[in-house]
C-alpha cells in the first residue's frame, strides 16, 4: 500500500493539474499514508512548467464552398425600360429586326474563366455587296464540365431592307467548327472588291474568304495567319501601302485554362475570375498581305513590342505623314501608339505621343478604343474607354503625333468612371456635323465589384468640339436599363443618313437601336479603290468650300472586338445646297475631286473616276 | 529457543532508530519546505514585496510558476505586470502567452494593461489584452474601440472593419466607427458603401470638426466615383457649416469646377481662399497649373508646374502636366523630356507595389527591403523608406 500510495501520487503529478486533484482526493481517504504527502509533493516539485496543452487542428467541417455557383440573378438587372419620349435619339427595333442572336459565353459552367468575361464583337458591312449593310455577330462559345473550350459559330444576317434582317448563316458557308470567338475585322484580301471576314479567337482565328456568290470559304490554313493563341480586336488596313489589305491582331494574355485556376473575391471569399495581372502578356501580331488571301507575319521586322494586353486597336494616320499608325488599348499596362515610320517600321510613341494612360500618366485597364475629329481640326483624336474607377481617355490630337488628355475640360469626367467601359464609338450620331460619343459599360467580374455587373451605357454630345453634354436621358429607353455591353458598331442600316448603333452584350442579345435623329441635309460616300488601291484605310474625303472644313477620314478597327460601316457620312446641316463637290484624297496620296454629287443620298465613288487635282496647283494645297 | 530472538532486538532497534531518525528529517525538510519554498508562499511573499521591490517580487514569481504543479493565470498575469514595469515586453509578452486561459482573469485590469501596452507601441500585445477582456460586456465598446485603433496602427484593416461593424451593432450611433467604416472603405474604393458609412458619420456627430473632415471625406468620395452634382451639393454644405475653408475642400471644389469647364472661377477660388493663412501647398499650386492650362494661360501653368517639380521632382503628376502644357505650346522636346520623367516615376510606382507584394511573401529579405526604400526615397516618401527598414515584425509590414 505504501509503494502504491506513493506511485499513485507520482503518476496523478506527472499528469494534468486536473488529474492531480483526483489523486489528492484519493490520497485523503488512506489517510493512513498522508504522512507521505509531503513527500509526494516534494516530488512533484521537480516538474517544470506545465507543457502547452496539445491543440489538434482537425479539418475544419464548416469551412466555406469557395465554389458556390453564382446565380444568373445576381448578375441580371429587373430595371424595366422607361418608355419612348419624344426626341428620343433612338429605337431598340431589335425584336422587328428577326435578329435573335444572343451571345454565350459558357459562364453556366461555372468555372470563372477569364476566357468567359469578355463578350464579343459584332461587324456592320457590305458582305453582297446590294448597297446596304448587313451583320454578323461574333458567336462565343461554350465551357464543358471538363473544361474543354469549343466555339459557337457566329451569325450572319442579310439586311432585306425595311429592318428586316434573315440569318443566311447555314447557307453562307460560316456555320462551320471554329473555336471559341471574340472579334469580327473586315477587309478585302484578294482584291475582288467583296469584304472578307476575319474572327479572332480563343485558339485559331481564323479567315473567310467572301466568294461574291454569297458564300465564304476559310481559308487560315493556306493564308498563313498562325494564331494560335488568345486574339481579341483586328484591324485591316494597308500599313505598308502595296495596294493590299494587311491585318493588325492583338493578343491579350498567355492563358489556358487550367482546373487548378483559382481566384477569390477579397471580400466574399468566394470563387471569382482572376485578374489579366495574374497572367504574361500575348503579343500582337501584323501580318502583311499579298493580295492573294495569304499574309506574312512581320512583327518583329516591324518592331511591334512584344508586351502589352491587348484588348482594343484603331487603325488611323494620326500624325499625318500619310503612313497608318496604329493605337493599342490594353488591359491593365500602358498603352502603345505605333507611329508609322518612313522606313517600313512602326515606333510606339505612346510617351512621347502623351497616350499612354489617364491624365496623369498613369496607365489603366483599358478596352475599348476609336479616333475622330471631335473639334474639326483635321487631326484625328483619340477615346480610350477604361476599367472601373477609372476615367474614358478623351486625348486631343495637337498635331505632329503629341495629344493632350482633355477629359476633364472638355466635360466627360465624372459619369462613366465608375463603370467598366468596353465599346466606344466617334461618329455624329445627332447629324450636326460633330463627332459625338458613345460608351457601352459592363462588369467582368462575378463578384469581385464595386458596381452591378449590367451597366448603364452612355452617349455623349458633342458640343461644337468645345464640350461634351450627358444625353444620356434623351437617348431613348434602351439606355434607360443596364446592359453589360461589350462590343458595338455604328452603320446606317436603312441609308437614311442617320447612323445606327449596333450593340452586343455579355451572354445578352445584340441590340439594333434605330437612330430617330432626322438629319437635315447630308451625303453619305461610298470609296471603291483599284487593283493598286484596294483597302482605303487613312483615305479622307472633304466637302469643298465649307469653313470650317467638313472631312472625313476611313478608320479601320475601333470599338471593342468590332467592325462598324466604312462609307464616310457627313451632315450637311449647315449648307443649303442640293449638291456639293466633295474632294477625296486616296491612301496613295493622289487626290481627286467628285462634283457635283447630290445630297440626302449615298455615292459611290470609284478611284480613278474624279477630277485629278494636280499637286502644288491652288486647288491642290495640302491642308497639312 | 530464546537467544536467536535476543540476538535479533538490537538489530530490530538500530533499523527503528534509522527510520525514525529519516522520518524525522523528512518531516522537517517538508515542513521547511511548505513553510518557506512552497510556490504558493514564494507567491505570498512576491505579492508581498511587488509595490517596492518588483525586480525580487519577479524572481520570486518566476520561481513560484516554476514550482508550481499546476498553471496559475493570476501568478502569470502578475509577473506579466511586474514585467511590464519593468520594461521588459518580450518576457511579459512570452509569460503572456502561456496563459492557457487569459478570459478568466480579471477584465478591467487586463484594460489598464492592455492601455499601457498600447501607449509603448507595443500593439500585438496591446491586442493580445484588450480581446482577452473582450467578453466583458460593460467594457466591450471602449474595448473595441481600442482594438480599432489597434488595427488600423498594424494596418489590418480587415479586422478593423470588423470590429467597426461589431461595434456599431451595439453602439449604432458611434460616429467615430461609421467614420472609420468610411474612410477604410474609401481606402479600398468601396464607394458606395464608404459613401453610406460617412453619410451615417455626419448623421450622429457631434463634433464639429469631424463634420467638416467628413464631409470632405464623402466630397472626395463622391468625385472618386463620378457623382460630381452630388459632390457640389455636399460642398455647399460643407461651405455652409465652415465659412472658413480647408486647402484640402477648396481643391475639391476647384477639381468640380475644372469638370464643369470653369477653370477661371477655379482659379478665382484659389486667389480668394488660399493663401491667406501661409504659403499653399504644392498640391494647391499643381491644381491651379492644370486650371491655367485649362485657361489656355499656358506661360503662368509652366511656371506653376515647375515649381512644383521643382521642389518635388518625384511629382510624376506635375511633370506629366508639365509636359502638356509643352505640348499645347508647341514645344515637343521639353514635353517629352516630362513626359519621360513622368513615365519613369510612374514604372518606379508600378516596381513599388510588385516590390511590397514581394516583401509580404519574404519578410526578412533585407536586400529587398533595401530596393523598396530606396524607390520610396525616389518617390518622395523618406518616412516610409525609413519604416520598411525599420520594420522588426514582418507582420507588421504594411506596404502602401
Amino acid at each position: 500500500m505504501f509503494l502504491y500510495g506513493i506511485f499513485s501520487h507520482v503518476l496523478a503529478l506527472c499528469l494534468s493539474p486536473g488529474m492531480m486533484r483526483v489523486s489528492f482526493f484519493y490520497s485523503r481517504k488512506v489517510s493512513r499514508y498522508g504522512v507521505l504527502f509531503g513527500i509526494c509533493l516534494l516530488l512533484a516539485s521537480c516538474r517544470e512548467q506545465p507543457a502547452p496543452p496539445q491543440v489538434d487542428h482537425p479539418p475544419d467541417p464548416s469551412a466555406p464552398n469557395v465554389n458556390i455557383p453564382v446565380e444568373e440573378s445576381e448578375l441580371l438587372s429587373d430595371a424595366v425600360p422607361r418608355p419612348e419620349q419624344p426626341g428620343d435619339w433612338f429605337r431598340d427595333i431589335t425584336p422587328e429586326t428577326g435578329i435573335s442572336f444572343r451571345h454565350h459565353s459558357g459562364r453556366e459552367a461555372q468555372h470563372f474563366t477569364m476566357i468567359e468575361t469578355f463578350g464579343s464583337g459584332v461587324a456592320v458591312f457590305d458582305y453582297d455587296q446590294d448597297g446596304d449593310l448587313d451583320i454578323y455577330c461574333a458567336g462565343g462559345g461554350t465551357i464543358s464540365a471538363e473544361l474543354t473550350i469549343l466555339g459557337i459559330p457566329g451569325r450572319l444576317y442579310q439586311n432585306q431592307g425595311d429592318w428586316k434582317f434573315l440569318d443566311v448563316t447555314p447557307e453562307s458557308g460560316l456555320e462551320t467548327n471554329i473555336d471559341y470567338s471574340h472579334g469580327v475585322a473586315v477587309g478585302d484580301v484578294n482584291s475582288d472588291y467583296y469584304p472578307d471576314l476575319f474572327i479572332s479567337c480563343f485558339g485559331q482565328s481564323r479567315l473567310f474568304l467572301n466568294q461574291t456568290n454569297g458564300t465564304f470559304r476559310e481559308i487560315t490554313n493556306e493564308s498563313g495567319l498562325n494564331l494560335n493563341g488568345w486574339q481579341m480586336s483586328a484591324a485591316f488596313a494597308d500599313f505598308n501601302r502595296d495596294g493590299q489589305a494587311d491585318l493588325y491582331v492583338t493578343g491579350y494574355l498567355q492563358w489556358k485554362p487550367d482546373r487548378k485556376e483559382l481566384c477569390l473575391d477579397p471580400n466574399s471569399g468566394l470563387r471569382d475570375v482572376c485578374m489579366p495581372s495574374n497572367f504574361a502578356d500575348a503579343p500582337d501580331h501584323l501580318f502583311f498581305g499579298h493580295g492573294d488571301g495569304t499574309f506574312t507575319d512581320v512583327s518583329k521586322q516591324a518592331g511591334l513590342r512584344t508586351d502589352g494586353k491587348g484588348l482594343g486597336v484603331v487603325v488611323a494616320d494620326f500624325d499625318r505623314n500619310h503612313i497608318l499608325d496604329i493605337y493599342v488599348a490594353n488591359d491593365v499596362v500602358r498603352n502603345h501608339l505605333y507611329l508609322g515610320q518612313q522606313d517600313g517600321t512602326w515606333r510606339d510613341a505612346a510617351v512621347a505621343s502623351g497616350v499612354i494612360g489617364n491624365e496623369f500618366g498613369a496607365p489603366e485597364g483599358s478596352m475599348g478604343v476609336h479616333a475622330g475629329d471631335i473639334d474639326r481640326d483635321g487631326w484625328l483624336d483619340l477615346v480610350v474607354t477604361n476599367y472601373e474607377f477609372e476615367e474614358n481617355d478623351l486625348y486631343h490630337n495637337e498635331g505632329d503625333g503629341l495629344f493632350t488628355h482633355m477629359t476633364v475640360p472638355l466635360g466627360l469626367a465624372g459619369p462613366c468612371k465608375p463603370f467598366v467601359g468596353f465599346g466606344t464609338l466617334l461618329s455624329d450620331l445627332d447629324m450636326d456635323g460633330w463627332d459625338d460619343l458613345v460608351v457601352v459599360n459592363g462588369h467582368v467580374t462575378y463578384r469581385n465589384r464595386k458596381y452591378d455587373y449590367q451597366q448603364p451605357a452612355f452617349v455623349y454630345r458633342n458640343l461644337e468640339g468645345k464640350r461634351f453634354q450627358n444625353v444620356t436621358s434623351a437617348a431613348g429607353s434602351w439606355f434607360s436599363v443596364p446592359h453589360a455591353g461589350r462590343g458595338i458598331a455604328v452603320g446606317d442600316l436603312n441609308n437614311d443618313g442617320a447612323p445606327e448603333l449596333i450593340v452586343t452584350e455579355q451572354d445578352g442579345p445584340v441590340s439594333i437601336l434605330q437612330n430617330l435623329n432626322s438629319p437635315e441635309n447630308w451625303i453619305g460616300i461610298q470609296l471603291t479603290g483599284d487593283a493598286a488601291c484596294s483597302d482605303l484605310t487613312g483615305t479622307t474625303a472633304t466637302i469643298d468650300g465649307v469653313t470650317p472644313e467638313i472631312s472625313r477620314t476611313v478608320i479601320s478597327g475601333g470599338s471593342y472586338l468590332s467592325h462598324s460601316d466604312q462609307r464616310l457620312l457627313f451632315s450637311l446641316k449647315a449648307l443649303d445646297a442640293d449638291q456639293v463637290d466633295l474632294t477625296v484624297t486616296w491612301p496613295d496620296q493622289t487626290r481627286e475631286r467628285f462634283s457635283p454629287l447630290g445630297t440626302k443620298q449615298y455615292h459611290q465613288l470609284e478611284k480613278g473616276t474624279g477630277e485629278q487635282i494636280i499637286e502644288n496647283s491652288p486647288a491642290g494645297k495640302d491642308p497639312s | 529457543m530464546t537467544e536467536p530472538i535476543s540476538e535479533a532486538e538490537p538489530k530490530h532497534t538500530a533499523t527503528r532508530l534509522i527510520v525514525l531518525i529519516l522520518f524525522l528529517i523528512l518531516i522537517s525538510a517538508g515542513y521547511y519546505w511548505y513553510r518557506i519554498l512552497s510556490p504558493a508562499q514564494q507567491y505570498q511573499r512576491a505579492v508581498r514585496i511587488a509595490a517596492f521591490r518588483p525586480k525580487e517580487a519577479e524572481a520570486l514569481l518566476e520561481s513560484a510558476i516554476l514550482q508550481s504543479p499546476e498553471e496559475r493565470p493570476d501568478w502569470q498575469y502578475l509577473r506579466v505586470k511586474l514585467l511590464i514595469q519593468l520594461d521588459r515586453w518580450d518576457e511579459a509578452l512570452g509569460q503572456w502567452s502561456l496563459i492557457t486561459d487569459p478570459a478568466r482573469l480579471p477584465a478591467d485590469d487586463l484594460c489598464q494593461v492592455a492601455f499601457a501596452a498600447q501607449q509603448f507601441g507595443q500593439l500585438t500585445f496591446a491586442q493580445d489584452l484588450f480581446q482577452a477582456a473582450s467578453h466583458n460586456q460593460q467594457l466591450l465598446p471602449k474595448i473595441l474601440r481600442s482594438l480599432i485603433q489597434i488595427h488600423l496602427q498594424m494596418g489590418q484593416e480587415d479586422l478593423a472593419l470588423q470590429e467597426c461593424k461589431q461595434l456599431l451593432e451595439i453602439a449604432p450611433q458611434d460616429s467615430t466607427a461609421w467614420q472609420v467604416l468610411g474612410t477604410v472603405y474609401l481606402t479600398r474604393k468601396e464607394i458606395s458603401e464608404a459613401e453610406q458609412a460617412l453619410r451615417q458619420c455626419l448623421l450622429f456627430s457631434r463634433n464639429p470638426q469631424q463634420v467638416v473632415n467628413v464631409r470632405e471625406d464623402l466630397i472626395q468620395v463622391l468625385i472618386d466615383s463620378g457623382q460630381l452634382e452630388k459632390a457640389k451639393e455636399e460642398w455647399h454644405q460643407l461651405q455652409a457649416i465652415s465659412p472658413l475653408l480647408s486647402e484640402r475642400a477648396v481643391l475639391e471644389y476647384a477639381w468640380i469646377l475644372r469638370t464643369e469647364g470653369k477653370s477661371e472661377e477655379g482659379l478665382k477660388l484659389l486667389a480668394d481662399q488660399l493663401g491667406r493663412q501661409g504659403p499653399i501647398s504644392e498640391k494647391a499650386i499643381l491644381m491651379r497649373g492644370m486650371l491655367l492650362t485649362d485657361s489656355s494661360k499656358f506661360d503662368q501653368a509652366v511656371e506653376d508646374l515647375k515649381n512644383v517639380v521643382g521642389k518635388q521632382p518625384w511629382n510624376k503628376e506635375a511633370h506629366q502636366q508639365l509636359s502638356v502644357v509643352y505640348t499645347r505650346l508647341k514645344q515637343p522636346e521639353l514635353a517629352e523630356q516630362h513626359r519621360t520623367i513622368a513615365e519613369e516615376l510612374n514604372n518606379d510606382s508600378l516596381t513599388l507595389l510588385k516590390l511590397n507584394a514581394e516583401i509580404r511573401q519574404k519578410p526578412g529579405d533585407m536586400q529587398l527591403r533595401q530596393q523598396i526604400a530606396e524607390l520610396y526615397r525616389k518617390l518622395g516618401k523618406p518616412d516610409q523608406a525609413a519604416r520598411i527598414l525599420s520594420i522588426q515584425n514582418p507582420d507588421e509590414v504594411r506596404p502602401e
